[in-house]
């Protein structure tokens, strides 16, 4: 053993604890979070991507915003080699549905061999891209009839629009049902329920950075908010009995953390609350105006709330004023 | 196979070895600083820590008993015996405040739970002083072999103090010997023994401590990340004749930039 | 012995021997000694009792929405304390070292769960915090650090929870940086509260502990929800300026609103001057006087 091996050793004694950590990987500048073995969170392209990743593909549930689309396919290809599949729409907001056309042409059908002939495949899946499953109110929304101008390209449209409450797929051996939730945040919001992994996918039905965005315009409403927020607490499992082992269900909101069935409750109850104090108001006789000055959401102005940006306090608190008054 | 280290590499590795052990060893020594053969430095130049300044009181807990007069027969969370409980029983409100001691809440077991300010400095340099703006009261910390005089006990009775400093390895051990060259101690903590105690309360409604009691502290800082520096004195007050087991709080002041706040009141019995 | 063994042996007693700074062996069981906060930390704190509380309005109002129906609603009936009840529970300590199995240094330090608080494990390894997107437990992510021979672990990733057990709310946002002082046989504990939500400033809690001689078990006990008479999806609260316990402080201890109402002002000194003509005598004890 020469001087210099000893003194080394030695270095990795007096150091030895400090865990050896290889360098972070590349994610695009988006932070990905490992949700389970196969399940990952990504956040910062918008509103946060679900990745569930499997022998089958990926299965994306949201697209992010359109300019976030390269980082997010710098992020998948870093997670994985294998195609994106599918895309489910939860909404039909530009921060959920910006990146569909960029991400599924990225990705690849599983139609890839339709009777035989390939070209018909290519044409019934703008050219075998993924495909987009979404409820027919999130088409309705992105497309437009004949003749006007639409919100968005035609091959960032739901290829696979649904009527039901409820559309179930399977997917690297795992259920995942794509459930509607009418009049909620707007009218055309989903949740996506990967049963296997147990991670819920709720869109901006559950958004921990701030008040609910209620869309009254587009068919959003409060009750249809505190509706959905309670099909998402229970359809999350808590977990009970032994509340220190782990966290139960996942539940990946809009935008912020990674939440579970707990934080789903607390935001539930936040919007009981404010409804109540503003129907107390509505009661009392008082207008908006004076709604918004007795501040009935204060408990949660702190936390959720903002004097400033596209979605302030004064607009929340609107938005439960007109949804409990049928005010437009 | 034996595998052998030659004499050589042993012989370059043993000094870096030892002077390591030194080193570990130094960093924790007591009473290190001093010249090579000179005196042990003093107490006050030997601080590990700098207790002196104005602090003030931050009163998180047992609110209703320190920020206001608590409740007669209030004795919520003090293991007293019947002795102390039946004392306790015949305190009277009104008696107290006629009462020509106000006091009684302010010796030493007591006063650090007073709201209020506290002044520390070095009266010399083998003694601490801690002057309170609430009762206007004086504690003296006393280091080194120094004596009581003879006399009444009092309320604030005499207190002992020394440095308490940290230790590597396993505490049941002896301590490594000191090293005069190692650089002074930057952690550790003060502690307090105090007997020699005038009977008083524990609280202001007359929960008591009697002439037998003793009180040990242990003063320790703790630097925030935000830049606030908190002294938590642990405190722990024995009493056979009134306390069933050791009545052990810990309280925490928060070190002020000047004596803005400093307002020294009289004791009160009541406030 | 030979110079060679002799090498050998010095190094590997040095390997082995050779301490990290200070470490204090905070290992064992640790009774708390409930003499301050008695009924605050046991049986639990009087309604709309936040005095030498640091809330903030957002804070106030949360806590005056508080319906003590709250803990029965089902969905909650299994919502445990958070690491904050270290601190503002009664409970003891069990608190044991976690060790790498080829270095045989101190990885982890955990401070036990018990009945309704998860474990804490304070990591001493220097890794990397969770994203600010990662999930919040029931365990919160500690890390921790020597100060000399003081044990610092700041906890964050916590879920929501309460400062106190009557209403005053502790945000996902809060950090607790808790300090763990060891004197002899007595532990000190001081945690301290950062929370931007509901808070103005730090809010600080001291404890004390002893070294038990009887093992303590560390253990939370599972928890099976049942029928505490509030139905699935009803959120117990008051609505503004209805809570019925607003003048609970003043009718029992003749401790004035303003006080209850908690605030940074009520953790100092000079607030006894402002209050000092409306704290009325409340005469004797009558509920909950201890001993």
């Amino acid at each position: 053993m020469t001087c210099w091996t000893a003194a080394a050793a030695f270095g990795l004694v007096l150091c030895g604890a400090m865990t050896s950590r290889a360098a972070d990987p590349d994610y695009g500048g988006l932070d990905v979070v490992r949700v389970r073995p196969n399940f990952y969170m990504i956040a910062g392209a918008g509103g946060n991507i679900g990745v569930q990743i499997g022998s089958d593909g990926v299965v994306l549930v949201g697209a992010g915003s359109e300019a976030a689309s390269d980082k997010v396919l710098t992020a998948l290809r870093t997670l994985t080699p294998l195609p994106v599949r599918y895309i489910i729409d939860i909404n039909a907001d530009a921060d959920f549905v910006g990146g569909n056309a960029k991400l599924a042409k990225a990705g690849q059908t599983i139609f890839t061999n339709l009777l035989g002939n390939t070209a018909l495949a290519a044409t019934m899946t703008n050219g075998l891209a993924a495909a987009i499953l979404g409820h027919d109110s999130i088409l309705q929304k992105m497309s437009a009839p004949t003749g006007k101008a639409t919100a968005y390209p035609a091959e960032a449209w739901p290829t696979e629009a649904y009527f039901q409450k409820r559309k179930a797929i399977r997917m690297s051996d795992e259920g995942i049902e794509v459930l509607y939730q009418p009049a909620a945040h707007s009218g055309a919001d989903s949740f996506a329920f990967f049963r296997g992994s147990d991670v819920v996918v709720a869109g901006d039905i559950l958004d921990t950075t701030r008040f609910p965005v209620i869309d009254i315009a587009n068919g959003g409403s409060v009750q249809g908010e505190i509706d959905a927020l309670n099909k998402l607490i229970e359809l999350a499992v808590a977990p009970i009995p032994f509340i220190y082992k782990g966290v139960g269900t996942y539940v990946i909101p809009g935008h912020g953390r990674l939440c579970e069935q707990m934080d789903v409750v607390d935001y539930r109850d936040m919007m009981v609350v404010v409804k109540d104090v503003v129907e107390d108001l509505i009661k009392q006789g008082k207008n908006l105006e004076q709604i918004q000055a007795a501040h009935p959401a204060l408990p949660y102005e702190n936390q959720y709330g903002s004097k400033t940006g596209p979605w302030t306090t004064n607009a929340f608190i609107e938005a439960v004023y007109k949804s409990l008054t049928g005010k437009k | 196979m034996r595998h052998r280290i030659s004499k050589g590499t042993l012989t370059q590795l043993l000094p870096f070895m030892v002077g390591l052990l030194m080193v570990q060893t130094g960093l924790y020594a007591q009473g290190a600083g001093g010249r090579q053969g000179g005196p042990p430095p003093t107490p006050k130049a030997a601080a590990p820590i700098d207790l002196t300044g104005y602090w003030v009181s931050v009163v998180t807990e047992d609110w209703r008993y320190r920020m206001v007069m608590p409740l007669a027969g209030d004795y919520q969370g003090v293991p007293m015996t019947p002795a102390a409980r039946k004392v306790a029983d015949t305190w009277d409100l009104e008696k107290e405040k006629a009462s020509p001691d106000q006091c009684k809440s302010f010796g030493a077991p007591s006063l650090l739970r007073v709201p209020g300010r506290l002044h520390i400095t070095w009266q010399d340099d083998q003694t601490l002083r801690m002057d309170t703006d609430a009762g206007k009261q004086t504690r003296v910390f006393h280091f080194g072999n120094w004596q009581a005089p003879a006399g009444p006990a009092t309320l604030q009775g005499d207190s002992v103090a020394q440095w308490e400093l940290p230790r590597p390895g396993d505490p049941r051990q002896p301590p490594p010997p000191p090293d005069p060259n190692a650089p002074p101690p930057t952690h550790g903590s003060l502690k307090v023994t105090t007997t020699h105690l005038k009977g008083g309360y524990l609280r202001k409604n007359g929960v008591p401590y009697s002439d037998n009691a003793n009180l040990m502290e242990y003063y320790d800082l703790l630097r925030e990340h935000n830049g606030d520096l908190w002294m938590v004195v642990t405190t722990v007050t024995t009493d056979p004749m009134y306390l069933r087991e050791p009545f052990m709080v810990s309280t925490h002041f928060k070190k002020q930039p000047s004596d803005a706040g400093w307002n020294p009141t009289a004791c009160s019995a009541t406030w | 012995m030979t110079p060679n063994k002799l090498g050998l042996n010095l190094a590997m007693l040095l390997a082995v021997g050779l301490p990290a700074l200070a470490q204090v062996d905070l290992s064992g069981s640790w009774a708390s000694k409930n003499h301050e906060d008695a009924m605050e930390r046991g049986a639990g704190p009087n309604p709309v009792d936040w005095a030498g509380l640091p809330l903030n309005e957002f804070g106030r109002a949360k806590a005056l929405a508080f319906s003590q129906s709250t803990i029965s609603m089902p969905e909650r009936i299994c919502w445990f304390q958070t690491q904050w009840h270290i601190a503002a529970g009664p409970f003891n300590l069990k608190m044991w070292n976690e060790t790498d199995p080829l270095t045989g240094k101190t990885i982890a330090w955990v401070v036990g769960g018990w009945e309704t608080r998860a474990p804490m494990t304070i990591w001493m390894d220097g890794r990397p915090r969770p994203s600010k997107n990662a999930p919040h437990d029931q365990t919160g992510f500690t890390l921790g650090s020597w100060d000399g021979d003081v044990l610092t672990a700041v906890t964050t990733h916590m879920k929501t929870g309460y400062m106190r057990r009557n209403g005053a709310a502790m945000s996902d946002q809060a950090t607790m940086t808790t300090h763990f002082i060891r004197h002899g046989s007595m532990l000190t504990v001081a945690a301290v509260l950062e929370d931007p939500v509901y808070l103005t400033e730090p809010y600080i809690l001291t404890r004390s502990y002893t070294e038990s001689p009887t093992l303590l078990d560390s253990a939370g006990p599972p928890c099976i929800p049942g029928d505490e008479g509030v139905e699935e999806g009803r959120v117990p609260h008051y609505l503004p300026g209805k809570n019925p316990f607003l003048d609970e402080m003043n009718k029992v201890y003749g401790i004035p609103q303003e006080a209850a109402m908690g605030g940074s002002q009520t953790m100092y000194p000079e607030f006894r001057d402002k209050i000092k003509d409306k704290v009325a005598n409340p005469g004797k004890c009558k509920r909950n006087c201890g001993n």
